[in-house]
């Protein structure tokens, strides 16, 4: 044999001997035309393979080639025939209605469960702000060790880090406001945010369309300028990008709009609008304002220069504290425990729902388990009951790649239709999640589908579902046809592997539900308990209403805004209290449990540190430390409309505001009301009425005590020294109206926007709230939490009552041979039915032991939920762990019931 | 040329054809008829040889005869033009 032919029938099969008889043909004839022209057989050889060339190279390449079309050809008769087989799929299912739906709805709620809590999840934890690189982004600000307080930072020292250009690529303070929209007819509220000029460039942001405002504009530019979000700017215009360059009436100014954010960008807190403004707006004006504002701190983001750390930036802003302290003495002292602290923006974003949403995740992975048990017991179910079908197919002459294919196809269709039904799904939960919890949780409100996690989560049911269909669709195929077709065709019998997986399913089925069971009783009892804490005054019956005073002529800087603010709020709440049906009105900066966001809350906190010493010394004292108090203004009728108890004093008269005006431009001692906590913390065993508080003089005076109230969270224990109130409500901007009434919340609002409309056209009334509500937020977080553990918990119970049955039931039916025999040789029908039962009792006892270890060892996680209740306590977990074995034995009842009513002669014949 | 030929049978054509001025590179013979087979100009198919060994024929397709034409005819047009130029060209006047 010649070598080059050796070497090619080394490749075996039908490419490698074509490509090899095609070039053998060749050169044979080569070798007889030369032998032909007198040449000796060898040496014509040697001529023949010197004309050929490499003769191995070629067949190698063409070898290659032949391969790569052979495979393409394949792959195109397998997706022609695809069709087909997806008909005879439909066409098989559509026999099993039962094992569809239960197939299908199982796969739409474990993606959509799975979709909707990893939105959340992407929002919350990862991307809460359409930005780049996020993970340079970081928020600055005071941190109070002493009551975890996190605030802002001062305006100056906002100013006094822009130039810090060896540590920030950006940095911007900002604030969130409402504005008045007076462009069309009503006056509308947008929700929006005054900035400084580096916001944009903190998130690396492109417009939309049009610009953004910069540093420069911001100090230098018309300060008039605003960047409408993408979402109002469709509401608005429909649209159109026309709109930049024109102008837009807020607050009574004309605004130009330059430019319009990418979708999706609503930070903070679902803004709107954009303004540059100068922190001129923020800054203090003197110590009183500075008293009462907390020295009025700002949000404050930045973008890390690349390169720098954040420990690196920690250190470096120490230094700046420092320095800053050097120069201010006074303000910084009191301060002296607080600290700069920089968090990564996503973890100061999240940082109250990161606990929530982890367990959430797990609660949602447990149903995902609960899901592919079910979908997998489901299938072994249906193919062993085909065991017939297909043997008879086999038998027919399909091959048995022929059947695994069918099979895998069928399992493909009804993951399509999972999918379908999860992505629906999916949007339905969004919507509700939008709907209901945004509200609660405002940082929900920027979920939306996520393409990613859909995908991903499609991706993981199709790799289930296909799993789940060729396990059992391989040993099915691996049996001869003959064999089964004999033994009793459709009753081929269970292998005990088969048996030991249904069993392992359901056992985990009833584990899962047991913990999912607890961890939602365990929420929902301690959102229960949560609420009926006493948040210190009466919240019902009480309405609440924003309104927000346009800078430009209720300036309270100067004495005619502040003046003209005054008497707009005096004739404003004497027309509400004469108008029918309101009990009591009052107004206030902000309302207890009114705050956007815990930032916004720290903001109305204040340092106040306790005058010792006899009253008329105030001035030159050093203090040994400050006190973090609440800071309200409220106004005189406020303790009353709020059902706050008067505990000493005369309280506020009402005519505070009039005589610090009189008094203008001196100041005097302010009146101030503070709380019981504060008075025992000042002033323990004493009379706090009459006392002078510092820290400034010419020092604020008691004039009276009331309860203690909850600031923003019921659950928590009060973070703060106590609470001071300044009857100083009225002049600041943004204003929150206190009605106590029988009527609606729209009734109010009715009410509320024909008086404003009479006084201020140009003001709008906007978040009409029922006090309570607002209270209810407060655990917004919890509550949502909670429905979605009861949803869970609902799903994993509905899908164990289904394994249960389902399970129990086919072997049931696969043992009738059994069964009919003991029946026929006597046993009683009674005996037969509590086999079955008793079978039914060891999963659930086997079950609800693995579930209450699987709990008590997820008790860190559940403890996220867990408020005042005992999550181990004995009554919880009898209670859940009683209904359980109920719903088990109610699961299996069927079962039993049909066992006991099997004809053995029927039994018998059938085999 | 027949209607269908075999890789060798190609190759003997196009030297008696030319009295083997063109000889074919026998090497890239085969990877060349893949290409056009690729591109649907030639279809092949196995057949016997004249002296009984199995071969693999090639044909011409519908669509290897167009381009055929339309490709001889550019070649003529450009083989035309270079001989009109040689022959107009003063130095081999």
């Amino acid at each position: 044999m010649k070598a080059w032919r050796r070497y090619l029938r080394f490749w075996g099969s039908d490419i490698d001997g074509d490509v090899d008889d095609e070039l053998r043909f060749h050169l044979e004839r080569r070798v007889s035309d030369y032998m032909a022209a007198g040449l000796a057989r060898d040496e014509a050889e040697r001529a023949a393979r010197e004309r050929f060339g490499d003769v191995s190279d070629v067949a190698r390449s063409l070898r290659d080639h032949d391969l790569v079309k052979q495979r393409w050809a394949l792959w195109r008769d397998r997706f022609q025939m695809l069709p087909r087989e997806i008909g005879f799929a439909v066409r098989s299912l559509r026999s099993a209605p039962t094992f569809v739906v239960a197939v299908v709805l199982t796969l739409g709620i474990a993606i959509g469960a799975y979709t909707v809590i990893s939105s959340a999840a992407d929002v919350l934890l990862r991307r809460p702000v359409p930005a780049t690189d996020l993970a340079d982004i970081v928020m600055i600000g005071h941190y109070d060790p002493q009551h975890d307080i996190h605030a802002g930072m001062q305006p100056a020292e906002v100013y006094d880090l822009e130039n810090r250009h060896d540590l920030f690529s950006a940095i911007s303070g900002y604030r969130s406001v409402g504005l008045n929209l007076t462009d069309a007819g009503q006056p509308r509220y947008i929700p929006a945010a005054t900035t400084t000029g580096g916001f944009f460039d903190v998130f690396g942001l492109r417009p939309y369309a049009g610009r953004f405002y910069n540093a420069h504009d911001e100090r230098f530019g018309p300060s008039n300028v605003v960047v409408l979000s993408y979402g109002l700017w469709r509401d608005l215009t429909g649209g159109d990008t026309a709109v930049i360059g024109q102008s837009l009436q807020l607050n009574d100014s004309s605004y130009m709009v330059v430019g319009i954010a990418p979708p999706a960008f609503e930070y903070p807190l679902g803004a709107q609008l954009w303004t540059p403004h100068t922190l001129d707006f923020f800054l203090n004006r003197n110590a009183s304002a500075m008293i009462q504002h907390g020295g009025s701190v700002v949000p404050t983001i930045a973008r890390l220069r690349a390169g720098v750390t954040r420990e690196q930036l920690q250190v470096e802003l120490g230094n700046a504290l420092n320095s800053w302290s050097e120069r201010e003495p006074q303000f910084y002292t009191l301060r002296r425990s607080w600290s700069i602290e920089v968090r990564s923006f996503v973890a100061a974003w999240a940082g109250r729902l990161r606990p929530i949403v982890i367990a959430l995740i797990g609660a949602a992975g447990f149903v995902i388990l609960v899901a592919c048990a079910n979908v997998g017991s489901l299938y072994l179910l249906r193919t062993t009951g085909r065991a017939r079908e297909i043997a008879v197919r086999m038998a027919l002459g399909a091959s048995r790649a022929r059947i695994v294919r069918a099979l895998a196809v069928e399992a493909l269709v009804l993951a399509a239709a999972g999918g379908l039904l999860g992505i629906l799904m999916t949007q339905i939960m969004l919507a509700a999640v939008r709907d209901a919890a945004a509200w609660r949780v405002p940082e929900l409100h920027a979920i939306r589908l996520n393409p990613f996690v859909l995908a991903s989560s499609l991706l993981l049911t199709l790799v289930v579902a296909v799993l789940c269909a060729a396990a059992p669709a391989f040993r099915i195929a691996a049996v001869d046809p003959r064999d089964a077709l004999a033994s009793g065709l459709s009753r081929h019998s269970m292998s005990t592997g088969r048996s030991q997986f249904l069993r392992l399913a359901v056992v985990s089925q009833i584990a899962t539900a047991l913990v999912l069971m607890l961890s939602c009783m365990v929420a929902v009892r301690s959102v229960r308990r949560v609420l009926s804490l006493d948040p210190g005054f009466d919240a019902s019956r009480v309405v609440t209403a924003q309104i927000f005073l346009p800078k430009s002529r209720y300036n309270d800087t100067t004495l005619a805004g502040a003046v003209r603010a005054m008497s707009l709020h005096q004739t404003l709440l004497d027309r509400l209290r004469a108008a029918p049906g309101i009990e009591a009105a009052s107004s206030a900066d902000v309302s207890p449990f009114g705050f956007n966001d815990a930032l916004d809350a720290s903001t109305h906190r204040t340092a106040v540190s306790a005058e010792i010493g006899a009253a008329g010394e105030v001035g030159g004292h050093a203090f040994q430390s400050a006190l973090t108090v609440d800071d309200w203004q409220v106004d005189a009728a406020y303790f009353h409309t709020m059902g706050i108890p008067v505990l000493a004093g005369p309280g506020f008269t009402g005519h505070e505001q009039q005589d610090q005006a009189r008094a203008y431009p001196k100041q005097l001692q302010l009146a101030v009301v503070i709380d019981r906590a504060l008075a025992h913390r000042l002033f323990p065993g004493e009379n706090a009425v009459g006392k002078l508080i510092g820290p400034w003089p010419p020092g604020m005076r008691v004039v009276g005590v009331v309860d203690n109230v909850k600031q923003s969270d019921l659950a928590a224990p009060s973070q703060v020294a106590g609470a001071i109130y300044f009857a100083t409500a009225g002049t600041q901007a943004r204003q929150t109206i206190l009605l106590r009434t029988e009527q609606s919340p729209a009734g109010v609002a009715g009410l509320l926007r024909r008086t404003l409309a009479d006084l201020d056209p140009e003001l709008a009334v906007h978040d009409v709230q029922p006090l309570a509500k607002l209270v209810s937020r407060s655990v917004g977080a919890r509550q949502v939490a909670a429905w979605l553990l009861s949803g869970f918990a609902a799903l994993s119970l509905a899908l164990c009552i289904v394994g249960v049955f389902g399970v129990l039931n086919y072997t049931m039916s696969q043992r009738a041979k059994e069964l009919g025999i003991r029946l026929a040789l006597g046993a009683q029908p009674g005996e037969v039915a509590s086999m079955v039962l008793r079978n039914a009792a060891a999963l659930a006892g086997t079950g609800l032991v693995v579930g209450m270890f699987a709990y008590l060892a997820l008790q860190r996680w559940i403890g996220a939920f867990t408020y005042g209740v005992d999550a181990r306590g004995p009554w919880l977990i009898a209670g859940a762990v009683l209904s359980l074995v109920t719903i088990t034995l109610a699961a299996s009842l069927p079962a039993a019931v049909r066992a006991s009513r099997v004809d053995p002669l029927a039994a018998l014949r059938a085999e | 040329m027949a209607e269908s030929a075999h890789g060798y049978g190609v190759a003997r054509w196009i030297e008696q054809t030319t009295d083997d001025v063109l000889r074919v590179e026998e090497g890239s013979l085969y990877p060349a008829l893949r290409r056009l087979e690729d591109k649907g100009y030639i279809a092949s198919d196995w057949g016997l040889s004249d002296n009984n060994r199995r071969a693999r024929y090639y044909s011409l397709t519908a669509a290897g005869r167009a381009h055929l034409r339309k490709e001889a005819a550019a070649w003529t047009r450009f083989s035309g033009a270079v001989t009109r130029v040689l022959r107009a060209a003063p130095a081999l006047a």
